[in-house]
Order: structure tokens, then sequence, then C-alpha cells
């Protein structure tokens, strides 16, 4: 079983090939270039060194957030592309559960955090690879009081951790340690292994039935929510008249003819486009 | 260029490209066969999602262009009844546009580039918007003046080859499609402006009101349409100081008339003065009914020859990228697996 691992959701792009539980190639670049520019030539460059063709894949397990939204899309459109030729199916790996699997330590409580600015983390807490709670972005004078409440060994890891290292030691009262720096961060060997487990549980899905886990709705949409707005408030519509049909349609792909001289009112071309 | 061609043509007989858009709000794939003949045209429009905020959101448009992008991509081989094996190449617009958005597209094309082992060509988004002209008319060949109207560009264009432009002039303040926008949300028509303006104008007078026509002094073919736009919200602003009705079709026939003025004037002076006989418009304003009108009647009395497409050409559409994905491919055009998205591309520009 051939399994290609991708994480793209923080600054470092990573990459990885797990054939039957064997890491044949992992490549992984923090230098600071946008992930656009070299997620796909990581994956060519693995592909080429290991002589394994993308039809051989039985999978692509992809980090699917929390994280950097442009990172996350690259990742997943990347894997998206690479999958839809062959049909391959996608495995949706956590990226807070693959960066906890970095660990390797079966006796403490690990808390991946990841930088998710507005003086918050994006973290969740894990034993022995199960999530305890749920993953969510807080704040981590917030995370502390949850740790400081939980009894046991905490250990931590992310891209968060040099970024709050000195408020984590100034309020934290419990046992802890950090992570050594070669796992640290995201690597796409633990998405692979991961998402070698989840394909095995039967968790493949085609790749237009892949989904991220941003946890953060877009600003707008909070700004929206926060304002008590609805769509009927803006339309004028009443809500009752909004049509059901309509609205699962939104999005429904269509083929267009090329007809001359359509119009705005001809019904080949919808209201608005 | 045609050696070139003739080569292709020796080696095999047709060239199958597959265009993938996703620079706004439009997730787009077509096939596109030779350059001019679409198999296919798939969009998912997004419009209604970004209407209840009054304009496009960068990053909700980012978020469903991954969730639709198979699906376009997949439906327009389908209805091309093509094969991934069938493409020659896959041809994607990698600027300009929202950045989100634009990479949604480019990584997807580049991907299957990769997965396929096919040539991967960018496509400048504007360019696309002129390529669009090709599909409907298969006579239509450079050199010719295009005036290009969208949301984002108001370019009055000498296009000297297929990929090469001279820009004669453009606007220096508003895109004309924002000024659609704009006033159409102070009318309280709603957005997209450019539809609702166009239909709410339809029965209204254009001469009811005198707007400026904005002109620009150090360059004849430069736009100006923030004038415009501020005489027609001064005018609101003063018609509700003074209790006084606004008559909305006036308006937006007025409005329209004093952009139609504008737009058409240095086209056709273009035409004139650099002697083109081919005149053509592209992207979304250029569906404008009021708009298309005066270009034709304007060419017809200076003899030349007016190109348009389709209302679904002049939206944003794969066809088009297809189209100038062609092009580019023919003149040797191919790009690695580090293509990047340009949000603020330039025209002429690679």
């Amino acid at each position: 079983m051939l399994i290609l691992g991708i994480d793209a959701s923080g600054h470092i792009a990573s990459t990885a090939l797990l054939e039957d539980g064997v890491v044949l190639a992992e490549y992984s670049l923090n230098i600071g270039l946008t992930h656009s520019q070299t997620l796909l030539r990581m994956v060519a460059e693995i592909f080429s060194r290991t002589g394994k063709k993308v039809t051989e894949l039985s999978a692509i397990a992809v980090s699917a957030g929390p994280g950097s939204f442009t990172g996350l899309r690259i990742g997943a459109a990347t894997a998206k592309g690479i999958a839809l030729p062959y049909a391959i199916p996608l495995v949706s790996v956590s990226t807070l559960e693959a960066l906890a699997a970095n660990a390797s330590d079966r006796e403490s409580i690990v808390h991946p955090i990841m930088d998710a600015r507005r003086q918050q983390v994006y973290t969740g807490a894990f034993r022995n690879g199960k999530l305890l709670g749920e993953e969510e972005a807080i704040s981590v004078e917030e995370l502390c009081k949850k740790v400081n409440a939980t009894p046991g060994r905490h250990l931590f890891l992310g891209d968060a951790v040099p970024v709050y290292k000195e408020t984590l030691e100034k309020l934290l009262n419990v046992d802890y340690g950090f992570v050594s720096p070669q796992n640290l961060l995201q690597h796409a060997a633990s998405i692979a292994v991961l998402g070698a487990e989840k394909f095995a549980h039967g968790e493949g899905v085609p790749g237009d039935a892949f989904r991220l886990s941003y946890i953060r709705a877009p600003q707008a949409e909070r700004e929206r929510a926060r304002e008590g707005l609805r769509e009927y408030d803006i339309t004028h519509e009443h809500p009752d008249e909004v049509k059901k049909e309509v609205r699962e349609g939104l999005l429904a792909a269509q083929n267009y003819e090329i007809r001359p001289e359509t119009s705005y009112e001809d019904a080949n071309v919808p209201e608005n486009l | 260029m045609i050696d070139l061609q003739r080569n292709f043509e020796m080696e095999k007989k047709d060239i199958t490209i597959l265009g993938i858009e996703s620079s706004c709000d439009e997730t787009a794939a077509a096939v596109v066969r030779n350059g001019r003949e679409v198999l296919s045209n798939i969009i998912s429009s997004q419009i209604e999602i970004h209407t209840v905020y009054g304009g496009v959101v960068p990053e909700i448009a980012s978020r469903k262009h991954l969730e639709k992008i198979d699906d376009v991509v997949r439906m327009a081989l389908e209805e091309a009844h093509c094969t991934y094996e069938d493409l020659d190449a896959i041809a994607v617009t990698y600027g300009p546009g929202l950045v989100g958005a634009l990479l949604v597209g480019v990584a997807e094309a580049k991907a299957l580039a990769f997965s396929l082992n096919k040539p991967l060509v960018g496509v400048h988004h504007i360019e696309g918007h002129v390529s669009a002209n090709y599909i409907e008319n298969k006579d239509l060949e450079p050199p010719f003046a295009c005036l290009i109207v969208s949301g984002g560009h108001t370019h009055l264009v000498v296009v000297e080859d297929y990929g090469k432009f001279e820009i004669a002039g453009r606007s220096r303040d508003d895109a004309a499609g924002e000024a659609f926008d704009k006033v159409a949300r102070a009318v309280g028509l709603g957005y997209p402006g450019g539809p609702k303006v166009d239909k709410a104008s339809k029965g209204g007078n254009p001469a009811a009101i005198q707007f400026p026509r904005g002109i620009v002094a150090d360059n004849p073919y430069d736009f100006s349409f923030s004038g415009i736009k501020s005489a027609v919200l001064n005018y609101i602003n003063k018609a509700r100081m003074t209790g006084e009705e606004i008559n909305i079709p006036d308006l937006c026939a007025s409005f329209q008339e004093a952009v139609a003025d504008s737009l058409v004037s240095r086209a056709i002076n273009l035409c004139r003065e650099r002697g083109f006989r081919k005149l053509a418009i592209a992207g979304g304003v250029a569906s404008n009914s009021r708009i298309r009108a005066r270009m034709q009647e304007a060419c017809d009395e200076h003899h030349i020859t007016f190109y348009r497409p389709s209302p679904i050409l002049c939206t944003d559409n794969a066809a088009m990228i297809g189209c100038a994905g062609y092009y580019e491919f023919l003149r040797g055009r191919r790009d690695g697996y580090e293509l990047n998205a340009c949000p603020n591309l330039k025209l002429g520009e690679r």
C-alpha cells in the first residue's frame, strides 16, 4: 500500500511517501517561499527519487486543518489534482493529530499548538494519539488554565511554541516540557502514517467530497453573524419566501453552451452571472 | 507562429486543451479544441453567496473554489466526451485576480499536469477575455483594437499578435464595472451592479440627466469613471435632501449613457487614428446591452467591423482560458511546477 502524505498547513511544506508502513521518502522545506512555488516540485522529486508512480498510489493523505487557510488549500488542491484523473481516494488527517503523532510519547498529554494569530492558538489535547476534548482556537492564557487543571505531564509542540514559550513558562504550574526542534513542526510522514491507518478503516473519500476543517469561519461571515444580519435583511426577502431548492443549487456547476446573441433575459444565462 | 502550427498539424490533427479559471467568484473548466472550438464550458458561479455581502469576499470565494474545482474539471471532460489522455495541455489563469482564489486553480492545474505528465500553460486572465472573441469569430485574427471592460479592468489595447498587446489607454481610477457596482448600491439595486443597472435602465431616458464624460487631459485614450460615479452619487444625495423622487430608470440610463459615451468615443478614435478596421470588446461589462448597441452603431458609421462575445463568454469562464492557452501553447509557452499565482499581473507581462 503506497500512500502520499502532504502537509502545507504552516510555514513548512512537507511531503512523504509511505509504503506498507515504511517511510520511503520525506521532503520538508521551511525557507519562507510560498507552498505554491515549492510543494509540487517536492512531490515530483520524491516520486522521481523513489521511482514510484502516481498510478501506484492507494490513497493521498492530506493535512486537513487547522492551519493557514491558503496553505491548507494549496495542499488540498495539489492532492485533488493529483488524485482526480485516477480517482485516487483522499484521506483527511487533522493537522493537530498529526503533530501530536510526532511526539511518540504514550505517557504525556500532548498539546500541539499552532499560531492562529490574533493572540490565539489552534490546539487540542491528545493522549496516546486520541483527542481528549475538541480542536479549537483559544488564547494561550485559556489554554494554560485548562492545562493547569489537568493532572499529569504535558508536552507542547508546534509552530506556536517559539512564539508563546515565555508565556507558557510563566503561566504553567504543572509538569511540562517541549519536544526537541526536529519534531516541533509538521511532518508529512506523520500525515501519511495516520492517513494509512484511517484509509485501512475506510476513511478515504473522492476528491470532490474532501473538505478542510478551518475551525474559524471567514471574517466576513463572523462579522455578519455578530451583527445578526441574515440574508433577508439585506435582500428584503421574507425568509419563508426564499426557495429552498434554489439555495441548494446555488453552486451547481453547469455547462453553458456558446450561442451568439443570448442576453441577460435568455434562460441559458443564469440570473446575475 | 504559422510554422509551429503547421508542425503540430503534421504530427497530430487536433490540439485539445483543458482550461481552468478561478480568479474571482466563478469556478470554471472547459475543453477547447484547436483554440476556437469549445467542447464544454462548465461554470460554477458563487455570485449569490457574495450578494449577501454586497461584493466578493475573497476568503469565502477561495473556500468555494476548492470545494467545486474537481466537479467542474470532471464535468468539462464528460461534457466534451474527452478522456484525460486526449488532452494536449492544461491551461490555467495565474493572474491577475484574488490571490487565494487564483491559488486553488493554479495548484489544481499544476497537480493535474504532474499527475498526467502533460504540459502546463499559464494564462493571463485579461488575455483570456480578449481571446473570447476568437471563439465565435473564426475569421478574427490580430491585429485589431480591443476594449476590455470588467469589474477590475478598463483597458483599450491594440492586439498586435496572439498574446502580444500594446496598451493605448486605461482607467486612471475606478474600473468601469466598479462604477456600475457603486451606482447600483447607491440606488439600492444591489450586487452585481452591471446587470442590475442594465435591466433597471430599460425604459429610462438616457438624456434625462447630464452626467460628466470623464475626460483625461494628457492621454486621449485614458478613462476616468470616478467623476461620473461621484456625479451620480451627488445627484442622489441632492434629490434625497430636497425630498425629490428619483426616477431610477432615467438615472440608470443616463449613467450608462455617460459610461458608454466615454468608452465608445475612445475606442472609435483609436481605430480611426491608427487605421484599424476591426474592434473587439471583452470583459464582464461587455455584456451591457447599451454599450454593445452604441458600439455597434458607431462601428457601422465608421465602417469598422465590431466583434463582441456572447454574454456567457464575457463573464469569467474557462473556454476563453482554453482558447488563449492554445495560442500560448503554440508559441511554446510551458510553465513549471513552481508557477505561482500573480494577483497583480500586468497585461503583456509573463
